[in-house]
C-alpha cells in the first residue's frame, strides 16, 4: 500500500465520478473516460499505485560509510560531533546545523527556497564511543547518522566511521533532493572527513588554491570552529633532519 | 606575476596571473629566484597526467627569498633564502611523523583526489604545480608561489654563499637540486640497499639517473653502468671514470650486462625512465601502439630490462613515475630471481637537509647536469628542447 489515506478518498470519488458520466456519454470518449475511472477506482480501493510505487522506487537512497584514522583522541573527536554545530565546518554537504535542545538539533542542506530542513533526535549516545541520530516524522528528509570511535592501535591515534543515509520523504521532495544531494558519495564522505583530520592535525583544512578569494568559504575554517582546543602538535620538519640514515621504517 | 601556465598537452604560455597570497597561517609566499624544468613535468607537457586545468602553473623545483608567512609560521621569516621541498606535507600526520612524507595524509585535498583514491586505493601527497589529482597547487615556475606548510617544507639556507670562490649564482644551480631530484637520485640508490662490491645498472642518464649514478658511487658502489639512447646523456654520464655508459640502441643489452659483470647480473637494477619509455623491438612498439590506443596508460620498456638484467636476489629500484596500468610485466623473473622491487614517490623532506649540507660542504655537486639556463619567457621553447632531448639538454634551469 503506498497511496495515504485521504489521497485514496478522492481518488475513489474521482474514479466514480469518471465511470459513472463516462457511461452516460455512451460513446468512444465516455467508455474511455470510464476505464480510466475503473482503473482509479481499483487505486483506490488497493491503496496501490505503480506510478508512485516506480517513482520512489527511482528515489535515490543515499547510504554511504566511510572510515578515517585521525590523530586526536577519542574524546576530542567524540566532542567535535556531539555539538551537532560545529559539524558544517568539516561537513561540505551540511549548510546548517542548529541545536535545539539537549538531545535536538535542525539541520539545513542547500541555501533559500531550495534547501531542505529537518529536525533530528539523538537516538543513541554511548559517551566518547557511539552517536546515533534520526531525522523526525514528517520533516524534509528522511536522515539517519552514526558515528562510531575506536582507539586505533598503537600510534595512530583514532578510528571514526561515519554513516550517513538520506531518503526523499515522498515524490515532492525529489527535486531538491537530486539537486541537493546527488553529490553525496562514498569519495565525498571521505573527503569531507579528510577535512576534520586536516583541521585536528594541521589546524587549517588544506587547499591548492593561490588567493583566499580562489578558495571555498569553508576552506578557510581553523581548529577554534570546531569549538575544541586542540594541543599544537610537534611538527616534522625538513629543515631540522640532520642525518641520512632513515629513521623511520622504509 | 608571470608564470608558466599550462593550456593542453605541448601547450605553455607565459602569462601575466594574479599574485598569490596568504590563504593559511602555515602559508608562506616566496619569491622565485631560480626554478627548473623537471623530467616528470614533461608527463604534463605531453598531457598524460589527469586533473590538468587550462591556466595551471607548472613546476615543483624552485627556490627563492621569503617575503611574507602566516600567523602561524615559526621558522621561517621574511628575506630568509629557502630551497623548497617538491613534495608537499602537512608535518603533523602519521605518516609524515614515521618519515613517510610522501604519503602525507593532509597535503592533497583535491576532489580530484577521487581518481587517485579509485585507481590506488588511497591518495598521495600532493606536488607542487602538478595537476588537480596532486592537490592543484600553483607551482614555481613563476615570479612568485604560496609554499604551504612553509616551516616543514623549507630548508633555510645561510646568508651568504658558503665559499667565498663560489659566486651565488653557481651555488644556487647546486642547492636548487636538493628540492627534487638530487633526493630523488639518493633514495633510489638507498633502496638498493648498496653493498660493498656491488655493481649497480641505472637505466636511463636523465637527471634523476645521473643522480642516482653519482648517489650509488658516494653510498659505496663498485661501479656504475649507465644506460640510455641518447649521446649527450650518455656521454655526460661516462665522464666519471667509476661509470660504464652502455648505449641501448646498439641491441643484446642484457648479454652485455652480463659480460660487465661476470655473467650475475647487476646487483641492483634503477628504472630512472619511467612510463615514457623508449625501445627496440616488437614490444616496445607494442608497448606505444597500446598508449596510443589508450589500452595501457605506460610503457613499461625499461623496468622489463630491469628486472630481467638483476642479478638472483637483487633488488630493482623504480624512481622512474609510473601513472596507471602496465601490461607483460615479467612477474615471473622478478619471482623466479626472488628480487626486491622498490619504488614510490621520494620522501622528500627526508633526505633534503642532510644533503643540503653534503652540497654546501661541496661533498657532492649535482649541478654538473644544468646543461641550459634560461628566462621565463623562454619556457615553451626550453620545454620543448627538453621534450625532444635535442641540443644535448639534460636540465634546464630558468631565472623569472
Amino acid at each position: 500500500m503506498n497511496v495515504p489515506p485521504i489521497e485514496r478518498i478522492a481518488t475513489g470519488a474521482l474514479g466514480a465520478a469518471a465511470l459513472t458520466y463516462g457511461l452516460g456519454r455512451r460513446d468512444p470518449l465516455g467508455y474511455a473516460l470510464a476505464a480510466g475511472g475503473a482503473l482509479l477506482g481499483l487505486r483506490a480501493a488497493t491503496g496501490r499505485c505503480p506510478g508512485y510505487r516506480r517513482l520512489l522506487a527511482s528515489t535515490p537512497v543515499i547510504d554511504v560509510s566511510r572510515s578515517v584514522t585521525i590523530l586526536s583522541s577519542r574524546s576530542t573527536v567524540y566532542r567535535v560531533f556531539r555539538d551537532f554545530e560545529h559539524l558544517p565546518a568539516f561537513l561540505e554537504h551540511v549548510a546548517h546545523v542548529e541545536v535545539t535542545g539537549p538531545r535536538s538539533s535542525r539541520w539545513t542542506i542547500g541555501e533559500g527556497p531550495l534547501s531542505l530542513t529537518w529536525d533530528a533526535d539523538i537516538t543513541e549516545e554511548i559517551e566518547g564511543r557511539r552517536l546515533a541520530w534520526e531525522s523526525r516524522q514528517g520533516g524534509g528528509l528522511e536522515a539517519e547518522g552514526a558515528l562510531e570511535l575506536r582507539d586505533a592501535p598503537g600510534d595512530r591515534g583514532t578510528e571514526l566511521t561515519l554513516q550517513l543515509r538520506y531518503l526523499a520523504p515522498g515524490p515532492l521532495g525529489l527535486a531538491p533532493f537530486r539537486r541537493l544531494l546527488s553529490g553525496m558519495t562514498g569519495h565525498q564522505l571521505a573527503r569531507e572527513l579528510g577535512r576534520l583530520r586536516q583541521l585536528l592535525e594541521t589546524g587549517a583544512i588544506s587547499t591548492g588554491a593561490r588567493r583566499p578569494e580562489l578558495a571555498g568559504d569553508k576552506e578557510t575554517a581553523s581548529t577554534a570552529s570546531l569549538g575544541v582546543s586542540v594541543p599544537r602538535r610537534r611538527q616534522v620538519r625538513a629543515d631540522a633532519r640532520t642525518q641520512l640514515t632513515p629513521a623511520g621504517r622504509q | 606575476m608571470r608564470a608558466v601556465c599550462w593550456y593542453g598537452p605541448r601547450d605553455l604560455r607565459v602569462q601575466e596571473v594574479a599574485d598569490p597570497a596568504i590563504v593559511q597561517p602555515h602559508d608562506a609566499i616566496v619569491r622565485v629566484t631560480l626554478s627548473a624544468i623537471c623530467g616528470s613535468d614533461l608527463h604534463l607537457y605531453n598531457g598524460f597526467m589527469p586533473g590538468m586545468r587550462k591556466g595551471d602553473i607548472l613546476g615543483h623545483e624552485f627556490m627563492g627569498e621569503v617575503i611574507e608567512v602566516g600567523s602561524a609560521v615559526e621558522h621561517i621569516k621574511p628575506a630568509d633564502r629557502v630551497v623548497v621541498m617538491c613534495g608537499i606535507s602537512c608535518g603533523r600526520c602519521w605518516f609524515c611523523k614515521h618519515d613517510l612524507f610522501s604519503a602525507c595524509d593532509n597535503s592533497n585535498p583535491s576532489p580530484s583526489a577521487d581518481v587517485m583514491e579509485t585507481m590506488y586505493g588511497h591518495a598521495g601527497a600532493a606536488l607542487f604545480g602538478y595537476s588537480h589529482v596532486m592537490g592543484g597547487y600553483s607551482g614555481g615556475q613563476a615570479e612568485l608561489v604560496r609554499v604551504p606548510f612553509a616551516d616543514v617544507g623549507c630548508l633555510v639556507l645561510p646568508a651568504a654563499p658558503a665559499s667565498p670562490t663560489s659566486p651565488a649564482s653557481v651555488e644556487a644551480e647546486k642547492v636548487l637540486l636538493v628540492s627534487d631530484i638530487l633526493p630523488t637520485g639518493w633514495m633510489a640508490a638507498e633502496s638498493c640497499g648498496i653493498q660493498p662490491g656491488d655493481i649497480v645498472a641505472v637505466f636511463g642518464c636523465g637527471p634523476v639517473g645521473q643522480l642516482s649514478a653519482i648517489s650509488a658511487l658516494a653510498q659505496g658502489a663498485e661501479r656504475v653502468i649507465a644506460i640510455d639512447r641518447v649521446q649527450a646523456r650518455l656521454d655526460m654520464a661516462g665522464r666519471n671514470p667509476r661509470v660504464t655508459a652502455l648505449d641501448a640502441r646498439e641491441g643484446r643489452l642484457l648479454a652485455r650486462l652480463d659480460a660487465l659483470t661476470g655473467g650475475r647480473g647487476p646487483d641492483a637494477c634503477i628504472d630512472a625512465v619511467g612510463l615514457e619509455a623508449d625501445g627496440d623491438g616488437p614490444a616496445a612498439i607494442y608497448d606505444k601502439v597500446k598508449q596510443k590506443l589508450r589500452a595501457q596508460s605506460d610503457r613499461p620498456t625499461a623496468l622489463r630490462m630491469a628486472i630481467q638484467a638483476c642479478r638472483k636476489g637483487g633488488t630493482v629500484s623504480i624512481p622512474g613515475v609510473y601513472g596507471g596500468l602496465i601490461d607483460k610485466f615479467p612477474m615471473g623473473a622478478a619471482f623466479g630471481k626472488g628480487l626486491t622491487l622498490k619504488m614510490g614517490q621520494t620522501h622528500f623532506h627526508r633526505y633534503g637537509k642532510p644533503l643540503l649540507d653534503k652540497v654546501l660542504a661541496s661533498e657532492l655537486d649535482p649541478s654538473f647536469i644544468v646543461t641550459h639556463r634560461v628566462g621565463l619567457d623562454d619556457a615553451p621553447d626550453a620545454y620543448r628542447m627538453f621534450n625532444a632531448k635535442a641540443d644535448g639538454c639534460v636540465k634546464v634551469v630558468m631565472r623569472p
